[in-house]
């Protein structure tokens, strides 16, 4: 039998959407622009709104070492302040970014006649994925400034070389496996 | 007396929700949901006269009728997702699926509490037996609501109007089944009268939403139709993972 908390957590949600149906935001949503149809070039609509060479200026500890070389408390603490402030923004804009990505995914995928539902899950995990990963970065910016993010970086950015290696080598040991059952009678 | 005004103010309601539904030539367009207000009307009137003159067949009559609402409710959010989805097939398939995957787990579970009941208590089973219809009616909806703001589908105002009056009186039955079955009289009493008002909201809201037609806004016509979605699926992973690098060069040692 159905719980008596998962009944009324089931009204209480029910109740919440039809709340956000009453106001509207269905429609809201919908009067977002729409740029699908033109290259990524054309739309402007892609994360990378920022030139990399910038970004990695932005969370590169050499301007900080050439403004700790000042020995002003003053420039440093303004530096940080400055620096911390550009990188949040670009945290934020990188998110804004990639949710403008997923909206004009389901902008056309609505109207596909053959949307699969493993590939729909599959991006939305992805989307979910880059969200978090915007979420912690904007948090180790907050919390610990972009210069001191490099530590944690590099420890990250092992684990997922290490995990992609790891999904590479699957899937080339699947492609092999699937030439070796096709060439078999 | 405030009971007996709200009573018949539901009556009139529904009455007007149907002249409104003929005159607007809505009945066309959301033919099941008619169907609905046309045997609630017709379901209140045959209780009262069976309250009055076979009082003993009532409650034969009031079991009988209530599932019968049921299935036709079931009906109503099969065409909210008929009606609403029309323009998106690859949203439609989505929506089909799930909602036959709820209701096949909704029939599956009514079968197999029944089967392991050993006390067969008609009047406490058939209200399990509907809390349960309920509670999967409002999985659907729910469904069906995120898969609206997910797509960003637009709905009408008539679709809304339905939508919201249904969903409404679906969350309140949960609600009142749910204690009314495991609470004592106390709650009962006081349900009874709160049941009515949230009633009579439900049909305010449909009178409101459905007095005209109103065809449901087309989509933006910048979207290409018969696209590949596989195309699609492609490009949209490779724009995340395009981002994902993006990220990853803020951090890169």
């Amino acid at each position: 039998m159905i719980g008596i908390y998962a009944a009324l957590l089931i009204s209480f949600l029910l109740l919440v959407l039809l709340l956000s149906v009453w106001r509207g935001k269905a429609q809201a949503a919908q009067q977002l622009p729409s740029n699908f149809g033109l290259t990524p070039g054309e739309e402007g609509g892609e994360p990378e709104a920022c030139p990399p060479e910038i970004v990695s200026r932005i969370f590169s500890g050499d301007d900080w070492g050439f403004v700790e070389g000042l020995r002003s408390p003053l420039v440093k603490k303004l530096f940080r302040r400055e620096r911390k402030a550009v990188a949040l923004i670009w945290v934020q804009e990188t998110s804004a970014g990639i949710r403008r990505v997923m909206r004009e995914h389901l902008e056309s995928a609505r109207r596909s006649h053959d949307l699969e539902i493993t590939s729909e899950a599959k991006i939305f995990l992805q989307y979910a994925q880059l969200q978090f990963a915007c979420g912690v970065l904007f948090a180790c910016v907050e919390l610990a400034g972009p210069q001191r993010l490099r530590g944690l970086a590099i420890y990250t950015d092992a684990l997922a070389r290490s995990i992609a290696d790891a999904r590479l080598t699957l899937t080339a040991a699947g492609v092999r496996h699937e030439i070796h059952g096709a060439d078999s009678p | 007396m405030l009971n007996q005004f709200i009573w018949w103010g539901g009556i009139a309601l529904e009455l007007l929700l149907l002249v409104r539904g003929i005159r607007g030539k809505l009945v066309f367009q959301y033919p099941v949901f008619y169907a609905y207000i046309s045997f609630v009307l017709l379901q209140s009137l045959l209780r009262l006269a069976t309250y009055h003159w076979n009082s003993s067949a009532y409650p034969y009559v009031y079991w009988v009728t209530e599932f019968v609402g049921v299935a036709i409710g079931c009906g109503v959010v099969f065409e909210i997702y008929r009606v609403g989805l029309s323009a998106f097939p690859g949203t439609a398939r989505v929506a089909r699926n799930l909602l036959f995957f709820v209701f096949v787990m909704a029939i599956a579970k009514t079968f197999v509490d029944v089967s392991n009941d050993p006390r067969w208590r008609p009047a406490a089973t058939t209200m399990d037996l509907e809390r349960i219809l309920r509670i999967e009616q409002a999985f659907a909806i729910v469904a069906l609501i995120a898969l609206f703001l997910v797509y960003s589908i637009p709905f009408g105002r008539n679709l809304r109007g339905i939508l919201l009056g249904y969903g409404m009186f679906i969350a309140m039955s949960v609600i009142w089944l749910t204690f009314g079955t495991s609470s004592g009289d106390t709650f009962r009493h006081y349900w009874s009268y709160a049941q009515p008002p949230s009633y009579f909201m439900t049909l305010a809201v449909w009178a409101a939403h459905l007095w005209s037609y109103r065809a449901s806004p087309e989509p933006r016509a910048t979207v290409l139709l018969e696209q590949q979605y596989q195309r699609i699926a492609a490009a949209t992973t490779r724009r995340l993972q395009d981002a994902r690098g993006y990220l990853a060069r803020a951090v890169r040692p």
